[in-house]
């Protein structure tokens, strides 16, 4: 018990012996935190002192720009200076104020100390980073095994990507202020995206050279079996022939393997969250340039797209109705007035355009840059002698068929000869990039 | 244990054979690149009879008409049509007409943005639909053969189950319908990476970038291999021509519209539902109990984009009893453009054709 109580108070003594020395530590870096506020303060008093009017001591001022003749316009530039260095004498003179030198101390040191605790973080990342590139590099040298992707190392990729992110990816996405802040903000994005990107290319790239090295390999050990019994090739072919052959063996392991699926994935996963932000930076641009953007142009797509679409169903179904329409007619006129003759019917071309509402008759007008239909008078001469109660679903079809063909939605064209028939030897046809073709389909 | 002996005057004979070799190729290779080359491509004459948007019909009339019914030919969204018909004497196209159909075949075009938000929908049941009614009116016929190739033997496939009542003969050629197997890489990465994103991203797929997937499938045979082989035979001119009708038909690869490519990869490599006869289009199912009609359904042994095993369950899930699965030992471009299958495939489709067209 005597023994525990000793220990106790030795205890004691030493927290503080310790805190007595941290306070000593204390008030000597408040000397010194104080000591140097005050030469600062002293300079720039004597500063002002030397440049200011007389009485206004500790004011720093330029004496030719306190000539109000001067007028508000002249000497602004001087006296701007004058209350930005006032200011800053303040500032020092605040904060060497006794009852601020430890506010201002426990600052400073909280800064430094971020600062170092980075310094130190990043230095760590990094160092470790070199760590895992040598052990990854020791790893790619120890497994190029025939045959072979399973132990395919990408921790140097991802150690890269992953010192990326701790280390760089965090300033790309600090807070951006201001008016352009959304444009800086993509900007960073797109930063960000490329060199992910980046990354994973390089990544799929480099498995693309492990089967030239692995095929290398493989035949070198072959040869140098070869050599040994004293046989080796004669003919280059012959060699280039094995090479290739075990080259694609390769490569078929590769690309069959989760390893190389797996890469490819991310790649194009980075691929496209790459492009997605470079669109958004160029609509920025084109904007700018009062050029329509693709998100735009898009939107006028899909309405164009839904607009064709219904038309195409609207009129599939004006030529079923008065094709039916038609039968009926026919039908009641044969009823009615069997001694007369049955009133000529009209085209259904004819009829889109006379009776039609100006949206439906526009559907069956011939597709843009195709010639006026030019069908065998059988597929253009509507369905007269159909009776309404012989109409079956399918029949219904095959009837606005021979209709469509007549009208649309697409149109016949006027046979022309193909462009093979031409003396030119190149088919425009088949030319991507012909201008005939171009035009055909503007 | 004796020495052994390296030929190595051998080895250094064949350097220098091959260097002289090499040398004389390349003084014959410049005249022949810089020479008339005749490298055109579809050069069978046709007429463009229909048009709707960017949609082009081909009509190709046989000098002599031996089948009542004309075959629609419904190529895929990806590449161009034109390699039904890449030279003369090795156009399936020319061999059709040899047979006496008449034949009618659909130009895509080259989809641009304002195309994104087409669906297979309105390619099925718009283009085809329209298309399909277009021939039969003009024709006067109530039903047409179709043939499709790939992805247009899916639109095929989808067409017919639901509208099996304008269907005479329906042909599928390499056309996958059961994506749910892992032999083919192009199955393997559609089903484990998100590429439908692409589509948003670049309002339709791009051509060059389904094409550079494609090149990848098999780098060492496309992209080495292949130009190797080209720099061997640079000296003689049919083969840098026939090189360079297939360089042109290879990378002539319009965009796919986003909507019709998302609806294809999510559907179909991601959920299957084609096979599992669950696949929705405008509203409604497409239920291939309905497809009733005969069906000739041809894949390739050798095909590493469309393999055996995507083709060969199509037959099984139909309703038609007249049905008949050929396996060709080629690859997805072989059937169309080899010399041997040359000889095999057009003219079995006509015969085929031929003694259903009653």
């Amino acid at each position: 018990m005597p023994r525990s109580m000793a220990a106790e108070r030795a205890r004691a003594t030493d927290e503080e012996k310790t805190m007595s020395d941290s306070r000593q530590q204390d008030n000597d870096i408040n000397r010194l935190m104080q000591s140097w506020a005050d030469s600062a303060l002293h300079f720039w008093k004597s500063v002002g002192a030397g440049q200011g009017k007389s009485g206004e001591a500790g004011g720093f001022s330029f004496p030719f720009a306190a000539d109000e003749a001067a007028g508000e316009e002249k000497f602004r530039t001087y006296r701007s200076w004058e209350t930005a260095l006032n200011t800053l004498t303040s500032l020092w003179q605040l904060m060497a104020a006794p009852q601020n030198q430890e506010a201002t101390l426990k600052s400073a040191g909280s800064f430094s100390e971020t600062m170092f605790q980075a310094a130190a973080e990043s230095l760590e990342n990094f160092t470790e980073f070199q760590n895992q590139l040598i052990r990854s590099a020791a790893k790619i040298q120890e497994h190029t095994t025939a045959y072979s992707f399973e132990d395919f190392d990408h921790g140097t990729f991802e150690s890269f990507r992953e010192l990326y992110r701790s280390e760089i990816q965090k300033y790309l996405f600090m807070p951006k202020l201001g008016l352009p802040r959304e444009f800086h903000e993509q900007l960073s994005q797109l930063a960000d995206r490329s060199t992910l990107f980046s990354s994973h290319l390089v990544e799929l790239l480099c498995l693309f050279s492990l089967p030239f090295e692995k095929t290398n390999r493989m035949l070198q050990r072959q040869a140098k079996v070869n050599l040994e019994k004293g046989e080796f090739y004669t003919d280059a072919k012959q060699a280039y022939n094995d090479w290739v052959k075990v080259l694609e063996g390769n490569f078929m392991e590769l690309l069959k393997s989760s390893e190389y699926t797996g890469v490819l994935n991310e790649t194009i996963n980075a691929l496209a969250a790459y492009k997605s932000v470079k669109n958004d930076v160029i609509e920025v641009f084109t904007k700018d340039l009062q050029i329509p953007t693709n998100k735009e142009m898009d939107e006028v797509y899909r309405d164009l797209y839904q607009m064709k679409k219904t038309i195409r169903d609207l009129s599939r179904k004006v030529i079923s109705l008065e094709a039916q329409l038609t039968a009926a007619q026919q039908a009641a006129a044969e009823q009615t007035a069997p001694e007369q003759l049955p009133p000529q019917q009209p085209s259904p071309q004819q009829v889109s355009s006379k009776q039609l509402p100006k949206q439906q008759a526009a559907a069956l007008q011939p597709a843009a840059g195709a010639k006026q239909a030019t069908a065998p008078a059988k597929a253009t001469a509507p369905q007269q002698t159909v009776t309404a109660a012989k109409q079956t679903s399918a029949r219904k079809r095959a009837s606005a068929a021979k209709q469509a063909a007549a009208g649309k939605p697409g149109a016949a064209v006027k046979p022309r000869p193909s462009p093979a028939k031409k003396k030119t030897g190149t088919s425009q046809a088949t030319g991507k990039k012909s201008s005939t073709d171009r035009e055909v389909k503007e | 244990m004796s020495e052994v002996k390296i030929p190595v005057d051998l080895i250094l004979k064949n350097i220098e054979e091959d260097r002289k070799k090499t040398r004389d190729r390349l003084k014959k290779a410049s005249a022949v690149l810089t020479g008339d080359l005749d490298t055109a491509i579809s050069t069978t004459p046709y007429e463009v009879v229909y048009q709707e948007d960017r949609v082009k019909l081909k009509h190709y009339r046989p000098e002599k008409l031996r089948l009542k019914t004309p075959l629609l030919v419904i190529y895929a969204l990806i590449n161009r049509e034109t390699m039904l018909d890449l030279q003369p004497r090795r156009s399936v196209v020319e061999t059709f007409l040899a047979e006496g159909v008449e034949v009618y075949m659909i130009d895509w075009g080259y989809p641009t943005r304002k195309d994104q938000f087409q669906t297979i929908g309105d390619h099925v049941n718009g283009y085809i639909g329209n298309i399909v009614d277009f021939i039969c009116a003009t024709k006067g016929v109530e039903q047409i053969n179709i043939m499709g190739i790939c992805m247009g033997g899916v639109f095929s496939i989808i067409y017919t189950a639901l509208h099996p009542e304008k269907v005479k003969n329906l042909v599928t050629t390499v056309t996958p319908t059961n994506f749910d197997t892992d032999k083919g890489l192009l199955n393997v990465w559609m089903k484990q990476t998100g590429a439908e994103v692409l589509g948003d991203v670049y309002a339709n797929m791009p051509g060059d970038v389904m094409n550079l997937g494609f090149l990848l499938l098999n780098p060492a045979r496309l992209m080495i291999d292949k130009y190797v082989g080209f720099l061997q035979n640079i000296d003689n001119k049919s083969f840098v021509e026939n090189f360079i009708r297939m360089e042109k038909w290879i990378f002539d690869s319009p965009d796919v519209p986003a909507a019709t490519f998302k609806q294809f990869i999510v559907d179909m490599y991601k959920k299957n539902l084609l096979i599992q006869s669950q696949l929705v289009i405008d509203g409604e199912r497409v239920d291939l109990e309905k497809i009733t009609v005969p069906v000739l359904n041809f894949y390739g042994r050798f095909d590493h984009l469309v393999p055996p095993e995507a083709c060969d369950q199509f037959t099984q899930k139909i309703g038609s009893t007249d049905k008949e699965d050929v396996c060709f030992d080629t690859g997805h471009i072989g059937i169309y453009v080899s010399s041997k299958y040359q000889r095999e495939f057009a003219p079995k489709i006509a015969g085929w054709l031929a003694a259903r067209d009653n």
